[in-house]
């Protein structure tokens, strides 16, 4: 049984078989791509296709009703191959034309092969126009994938699988390969792909050797082909995931950097804007080279986005809600696409290295990676950080101090573990002897947190704890509102009230914090803050390890008094 | 160079005077041609006529018209051309010294 399908022949109407109708298509355009060139081609053809009209009009008179494949085999022998109808320079080369008609090589084009294909067909097709077993290039391919010498190049550290960039990259040259390539659905471009003529003969045996092929396919090859399908769309769904995220962030980069040059004092919950590009290391780079900044973000975007499009598109095709693309815009997309990898790449290099520059220099400075904005507050404030383990890279805060002023920084340390050990240190030198004060505000989470004064020649060493209040209330907050109660009229009122104003009147758990001592020498004083228990070594107010942080500022070192007074 | 494709080459450079010849006296249409021609064992493949034919048309050699027939469609029957016929004659004569020559070397 056969699928039939009546066409119009010049005017007239005939059953032909599904196959007979592909094969004469087949002929008809061969005979317009033979005779097209010449003047009067289309005449040719029309009435070429008359005389077959006519002939086919003689097998009905015979009583045949369907026109079968034979039929139409016959009627092409009848007529004629195009090539041999060629009359305009046919004749000195009739002789030789004729006898290597069959097996003539005409040139090889690239397809891909969809009638034997694992995924979607374009080793199949690289094997039939190079003329190597596709098996061969199956092996070869999997094992260029596995052992790519790429991978060793750019091994990712502790990355377990012997497989990656290398393998990543092989995998996108078939993706784009796959949407590059046209597909061999024709006869005519099976033939051109295996480097055939085309002529009715071997269009005849092709259409012939569709139906046998796709009788052949096997249960092995079905399963291996379903793996390899799953192998790829797990591939595709990883990319696209990666895509989306590198999309988002970059995205939130580029708000950000706007955002930054908009409004550089704009903030959200006290987070400075800036910070963003200084934290990410790529302030520097805003600074000297913009331009590189803009294009390297836009050809990232680019090249994130056209994939992004493509799969959406890809879906859409699926769902039938859009055509597939044309081979113009995939092109263009494809060139777009490198040309901005192209861009992306080497911009990237060069900021990768700004940043390892800025980085460098960063740790270089004071021993480990901070952003621009803490590194200036503790050089500023003269600060030396002398311990930082687990302290999340954070070292100043602003937004609660005890007045309210959302400007101003403090020292302060926070982090999920618990585990900080923090010191800063500030060196004074010399020192008269002389009695001291040092003084600072401060608040805590949980006790364990000392401002502390140490002259090793004096043979000094004092602490003072700061109060674990929390961040409500605190004796500064307290005092304010004492005062405030018992009716103060000095100058500071207004001070006062907006300490006890702040936070909505619950303060923010501030206190101040001082020691006095001696020096009986003139010596080196170090003063600072820390949570070192190693390094206060006393009582049992030790660092809690529930301690999320504390903050610090206003550190003051006076001179009360003579060192003999007592 | 067998003989098979000696014939047809030399089948092939008679094509053109033959189907001027048969158009000499009354207009056909290619399937009538198609048919004394391959009596004639003249045409291995019919296809050759149709380009041969849209040549001399083109030419200026053949003219054609549309008419109607009994049965399908209306056919287009080529007819010599004045051109046509003039090129005949010198053909004719071409042919006669050639046939003349040939026989007179096969004499010899």
């Amino acid at each position: 049984m056969k699928k039939n399908v009546t066409i119009n022949l010049s005017g007239r109407l005939f059953q032909i078989d599904e196959d007979a109708y592909e094969m004469l298509q087949q002929y008809i355009n061969s005979l317009h791509s033979v005779f097209g060139k010449n003047e009067g081609g289309d005449e040719i053809v029309s009435d070429i296709e008359s005389r077959i009209a006519e002939l086919f009009e003689e097998l009905k008179q015979q009583g045949i009703e369907a026109i079968t494949i034979d039929h139409v085999k016959d009627i092409i022998v009848r007529i004629g191959e195009p090539e041999q109808l060629d009359d305009a320079e046919g004749e000195s080369n009739h002789g030789q034309s004729e006898q290597s008609n069959s097996q003539s090589k005409a040139s090889k084009r690239l397809y891909r092969n969809t009638d034997d294909k694992m995924v979607a067909g374009v080793l199949s097709g690289v094997a039939a126009y190079t003329g190597v077993s596709v098996t061969l290039w199956r092996i070869g391919f999997v094992l260029l994938a596995l052992f790519n010498p790429v991978n060793a190049v750019f091994r990712i550290q502790h990355y377990p699988f012997p497989f990656f960039m290398g393998t990543l990259m092989l995998i996108a040259v078939y993706v784009i390969a796959a949407l590059a390539l046209p597909q061999a659905d024709t006869p005519e471009r099976q033939l051109q792909m295996q480097g055939k003529a085309v002529n009715p003969q071997n269009l005849a045996n092709a259409v012939v050797d569709d139906k046998q092929i796709e009788k052949q396919s096997g249960v092995l090859r079905g399963i291996l082909s379903v793996l390899l399908k799953i192998c790829l769309g797990f591939v595709v769904v990883l990319a696209i995931f990666v895509c989306i995220i590198l999309c988002l962030s970059f995205l939130f980069v580029l708000t950000a950097t706007v955002f930054a040059l908009a409004m550089p004092k704009f903030s959200v919950n006290n987070i400075d804007l800036p910070f963003m590009l200084g934290a990410m290391g790529l302030s520097e780079v805003w600074t000297n080279h913009p331009a590189m900044l803009i294009c390297f973000a836009t050809a990232l975007l680019t090249a994130l986005f056209i994939p992004l499009y493509a799969t959406i598109h890809f879906v859409l095709n699926l769902t039938k809600n859009a055509q597939p693309m044309g081979t113009t815009q995939r092109i263009v997309l494809i060139l777009l696409w490198l040309i901005s990898i192209g861009c992306a790449i080497p911009l990237g290099g060069s900021i990768g290295m700004y940043y390892s520059h800025f980085r460098h220099k960063h740790t270089a400075e004071v021993n480990m990676w901070m952003t621009d904005f803490d590194r200036d507050y503790l050089h500023k404030n003269g600060w030396k950080l002398l311990k930082n383990h687990d302290c999340d890279n954070h070292y100043v805060g602003s937004g609660e101090y005890f007045t309210g002023d959302t400007a101003k920084n403090y020292l302060e340390v926070w982090g999920c573990s618990g585990q900080q050990v923090f010191q800063v240190a500030t060196e004074i030198h010399p020192v008269e002897p002389g009695r001291y004060l040092l003084s600072c505000n401060a608040r805590a989470m949980n006790p364990g947190v000392y401002i502390y004064a140490t002259a090793p020649a004096s043979n000094l060493k004092v602490f003072s704890m700061v109060p674990a209040e929390g961040n409500r209330e605190g004796d500064i907050w307290e005092d304010a509102k004492e005062r405030i109660k018992l009716g103060d009229v000095s100058a500071d009122l207004p001070q006062l009230k907006a300490i006890a104003n702040a936070n909505n009147g619950k303060g923010y758990g501030w206190s101040k914090v001082e020691i006095e001592f001696t020096i009986d020498m003139p010596t080196t004083l170090t003063y600072g803050l820390t949570t070192d228990d190693s390094f206060v070594n006393f009582g049992d107010a030790k660092w809690d390890n529930s301690t999320r942080w504390f903050s610090a500022c206003d550190f003051k070192l006076e001179r009360v008094g003579d060192a003999n007074e007592d | 160079m067998n003989i098979e494709n000696a014939k047809s080459q030399m089948r092939k450079g008679m094509l053109e005077y033959c189907v001027l010849l048969l158009l000499k006296h009354k207009p056909l249409y290619a399937s009538d041609i198609i048919q004394q021609l391959k009596n004639a064992e003249l045409l291995v493949v019919e296809g050759t006529l149709y380009p041969l034919l849209t040549r001399l048309k083109n030419d200026g050699l053949l003219n054609y018209e549309w008419q109607e027939s009994t049965q399908g469609p209306p056919r287009k029957y080529y007819a010599l051309s004045p051109e046509g016929k003039q090129f005949l004659e010198g053909l004719d004569s071409a042919w006669t010294e050639l046939s003349n020559t040939v026989n007179h070397l096969k004499e010899l």
